[in-house]
């Protein structure tokens, strides 16, 4: 089946992947952000001040998603990523499995 | 009839393509109803019958998209139909093909293959008599659930009276906090509905087949997708089971069949 490309596609999909990235990496420091803050490392003040910090990156990048119009695309980035790992997550177990199975006979060797 | 030494296999291997195993003796005519028109017959051996249509090739080719879907509609027709006239078959996955070699027709393999086959064949079929298959699935409102959970879970409802205490910047921290704390409520609701309504399923059902939950356009997440196995009195219990899971707020059911036991064979 022929794939359809022009500059506006390429565009588009390349800065939905990049803000889709974008996004994982600002959830990731949230999350550490509210680990630290639970863990009573922080004194109020930073984290008043890392949670504003954090506000405006969130901020940021809705505003991009709604300026360049990709926030479907982004979206479907994100589902894409979500499955592929999901595909590798379950194959885990069974790699772990084959890998002890291999790894057995030098053991009790 | 030529004995199986004089045959000699064609350049394009010449095969059978199975729809579905019956209990059944002697070779019988369904008529043009297979796939692309194609006459659709039985090959028995020892009380059982594979119901098939003569092909070529291992590789079947059913064209673009749309004529695959074409040929997928043709092979459920087709093992309906054959449930219709045998009663209880195996229905068999789309695309098997049994081929001859330079020693043996192509039916002879199909025959030889009832044979060798023939004990699992048998208890399948056993198995499924008088019952057919069923598919369930339990969607839930994710929208709705959060917000009881909202209301209802103690100290999700005091750390939102704490975020109004706060700063903007400590409040967006909890709030991601609230996000994270509504997430593992989530999880371990679903956990606790998957676990009651598959086990009330189980009960029911003679026989449960677990699959993959697929992702929804709306709101209502599916949270359960399974395949029962059910004989006439299993269909009503399971009716009035899933009545009380749609009475439920927040729960809905899908449910699909009577079809072929695909996922049992």
């Amino acid at each position: 089946m022929a794939v359809e490309i022009n500059e506006d596609n390429i565009k588009q999909g390349l800065l939905g992947l990049v803000l889709a990235l974008v996004e994982i990496i600002v959830e990731t420091l949230k999350h550490q952000a509210v680990r630290r803050m639970e863990g009573g490392s922080l004194t109020d003040e930073e984290v008043e001040r890392l949670g504003r910090t954090l506000k405006e990156l969130d901020q940021a990048v809705e505003a991009i998603k709604d300026d360049y119009g990709i926030k479907e695309c982004v979206r479907s980035v994100r589902e894409g990523l979500d499955s592929s790992l999901n595909g590798i997550l379950t194959q885990v177990p069974a790699i772990m499995e084959s890998e002890t199975i291999r790894k057995e006979p030098a053991v009790s060797g | 009839m030529e004995t199986s030494k004089s045959w000699k296999s064609p350049p394009d291997g010449e095969g059978r393509y199975l729809y579905c195993v019956a209990e059944s003796r002697g070779e019988q005519n369904l008529g043009d109803i297979g796939m692309a028109g194609n006459g659709v017959y039985t090959i028995s051996c020892m009380g059982l019958a594979a119901v098939v249509h003569d092909c070529h090739g291992e590789v079947f080719e059913y064209g673009d998209k749309d004529g695959m879907k074409a040929c997928l509609l043709d092979h459920q027709r087709v093992v309906q139909i054959a449930a219709e006239r045998f009663g209880t078959v195996l229905p068999l996955g789309f695309g098997k093909i049994i081929t001859g070699d330079e020693h043996k027709k192509p039916e002879e393999k199909v025959a030889d293959w009832l044979k060798s086959s023939f004990k699992d064949l048998e208890i399948k079929l056993k198995k499924v008599e008088g019952k057919a298959e069923y598919g369930v699935q339990v969607f839930w409102d994710v929208s709705s659930v959060t917000d009881r959970i909202m209301d209802e879970v103690p100290h999700i409802r005091a750390l939102r009276e704490e975020i109004k205490t706060k700063k903007a910047g400590t409040a967006f921290l909890y709030e991601e906090k609230l996000k994270k704390e509504i997430r593992l409520c989530l999880e371990d609701a679903a956990a606790r509905h998957y676990r009651t309504f598959y086990e009330k399923i189980k009960d029911v059902a003679e026989d449960v087949r677990v699959d993959k939950c697929h992702r929804t356009s709306d709101d209502g997440k599916m949270l359960l997708n399974v395949s029962c196995l059910l004989n006439d009195r299993q269909v009503e219990s399971l009716g009035e089971m899933l009545d009380d899971i749609t009475g439920q707020e927040g729960f809905s059911v899908r449910y699909t069949g009577p079809w072929p036991p695909y996922s049992f064979v």
